[in-house]
């Protein structure tokens, strides 16, 4: 520990409260109105150079709820500014699904009741069994039901750093098992294959999956603004391995998105009963090339053969030549 | 190619063409967009009252740029842009080049933004000081459905002939940080500043952030 001629006035007259325990554990949970915020790591001490998560636990009120990295309609997303010592690096929230949020009108993604939002930290390889280590978190975020509130949470956590193999932190297991069947893999992880397409009206995802058996639900949640169209209903059909999935494009949208990013979540899991709930979707997103157009196209290809090759038959009358086979 | 090869092409290339277009025609599964204000497309007419117990209507105003903004004064959202006074300057801005702002509330009475008679006026006037041409209120939210109006701030521009040539956020920093509004695009200024020069407005669209609009159920 450092100590500071600050240090030293305020421990000399008592004004250190209680707030600076130096605990391995956090320190006590901050509630903001209508969320409990609190700091918690999934290993109980630092392992030099070994990447670990931290993470954000919420805990919301009943009738409240805030958001996913994409608000939706209405809302705003978490956000996090790490304080962390020399030599730590903070990566960005790994995001569970969310849920759809729906309110007359408009839907948000969010959630609701609690959450854990895990983001990795390395720590640099040159720490020494015994020190400790302080991480603070300034986490902000949004909480609505009818009306919005910002939150706001300054959190810390000390851990010490052990020379190897540090135990788990038994209350992150609990908390990390809240999320763990939300959160998004990747396609392949199931063996499916997703392409998207856009239309004039509509966004079509489709998976290819062998074996695919059908959900019962279906939800795509979709990361970008402007994507989709958040509360219009989203029509899914399964035909042998595949499942498409129609979302409707924003009423007043400007240009064509060129990629589609998401989460398609199915409740009963895409990779058996319960397995793999949430898959993350990042695909490209071309303009449908489909039959009408097509056709349309092929059709003026023709015509434009067959006129380009009745004037050449008229050009050749007119100059006399004979060339090729005979015409008549 | 002989002329009947040619004439037989033909007939086939209009064939497929005209198949073509029946395949096309499915069935309106859609309910009429164009109830909706569209940008690029006449904005609904409207008849609103002002604090003052004035009516205002859109058309009394034709001739003249309009900016209709959806306002929530407990929304933190509006809060960012009216205790900046980013809001209140822009009114003014644009009111001084004959521009009509019309702030408007479609919060249903005991929601959050809905002010009535004395408290409607101080909010208005001495609280957040709004230099509007005029505040409407639109509890039946009749208004606000008609223009799609989501998220407070949800801002409109229409033009002098009647036609909605912006509709969205206000600027492209969807957070509630009065910090971020220096270095944002603020759309409905660039709407207005190019229209009004005869350009082309650049960004005509874009997914309004804020709270819900807290309509009538």
């Amino acid at each position: 520990m450092r100590y500071s001629l600050t240090f030293t006035l305020l421990a000399a007259t008592g004004f250190l409260g209680s707030p600076w325990t130096w605990a391995q554990q956090g320190e006590q949970p901050e509630t903001v109105l209508h969320v409990r915020a609190e700091l918690v790591a999934e290993l109980q001490a630092i392992s030099p150079g070994n990447p670990f998560r931290a993470g954000l636990y919420l805990v919301i009120d009943r009738g409240w709820h805030i958001n996913w990295k994409n608000p939706g309609d209405a809302g705003l997303a978490p956000r996090l500014t790490w304080d962390l010592p020399p030599g730590f690096a903070a990566g960005q929230i790994q995001w569970p699904c969310p849920e759809l949020i729906r309110e007359p009108s408009l839907v948000s993604y969010g959630y609701t009741d609690e959450i854990l939002l895990p983001v990795e930290i390395v720590p640099p390889p040159d720490l020494k069994a015994g020190d400790t280590a302080r991480l603070s978190l300034d986490a902000q975020w949004l909480e609505c039901s009818d009306v919005c509130i910002p939150g706001r949470a300054t959190l810390h956590l000390t851990l010490p750093v052990a020379d190897q193999n540090p135990p788990a932190d038994l209350h992150w297991a609990q908390l990390a098992a809240i999320i763990e069947e939300r959160m998004p893999v990747p396609v392949e992880m199931i063996g499916g294959t997703v392409t998207a397409a856009l239309t004039n009206r509509e966004v079509i995802v489709r998976l290819e999956k062998r074996d695919l058996a059908a959900p019962d639900s279906v939800l795509f949640f979709a990361t970008e603004r402007g994507t989709i169209d958040y509360a219009a209903p989203q029509e899914w059909s399964v035909e042998g391995d595949r499942l498409t999935i129609r979302l409707v494009r924003p009423r007043n949208s400007e240009g064509n998105p060129t990629s589609l990013e998401g989460v398609l979540y199915a409740a009963r899991g895409w990779g058996g009963p319960g397995m793999h709930k949430a898959l993350a979707i990042q695909t490209v997103l071309p303009v449908s090339g489909g039959p009408g157009w097509a056709g349309a196209a092929f059709a003026l290809a023709l015509l434009a053969v067959i006129v380009a090759g009745g004037m050449r038959v008229r050009r050749k009358r007119d100059m006399g030549r004979a060339e090729g086979p005979k015409m008549t | 190619m002989t002329s009947n090869t040619a004439k037989i092409l033909l007939a086939l290339g209009a064939f497929a063409l005209g198949t073509q277009g029946l395949a096309q025609a499915e069935p309106k599964t859609e309910a009429a967009t164009s109830e909706v204000a569209t940008v690029g497309e006449k904005a609904p007419d409207f008849v609103l009252t002002d604090i003052h117990g004035k009516n205002h209507t859109l058309k009394g105003y034709a001739g003249r740029y309009v900016v209709l903004e959806w306002v929530n004064f407990g929304c933190p959202f509006v809060r960012k842009h009216y205790d900046s006074d980013n809001l209140q300057t822009l009114q003014s801005t644009y009111i001084g080049k004959d521009v009509v702002w019309l702030s408007i509330c479609s919060s249903v009475s005991g929601k959050q933004g809905h002010f009535e008679g004395e408290e409607l006026t101080k909010q208005v006037v001495e609280v957040n000081g709004s230099k509007a041409t005029a505040y409407l209120t639109d509890p039946e939210g009749t208004v606000g459905r008609a223009y799609g109006a989501k998220a407070t701030p949800h801002m409109f521009v229409i033009d002098p002939k009647g036609t909605l040539i912006y509709a969205g956020a206000i600027d492209n920093r969807p957070t509630t940080d009065k910090g971020d509004i220096k270095g944002a695009t603020n759309y409905v200024r660039a709407a207005l500043d190019a229209a009004m020069a005869g350009k082309k407005v650049e960004t005509t669209v874009t997914q309004a952030y804020g709270c819900s609009v807290k309509y009538k159920q």
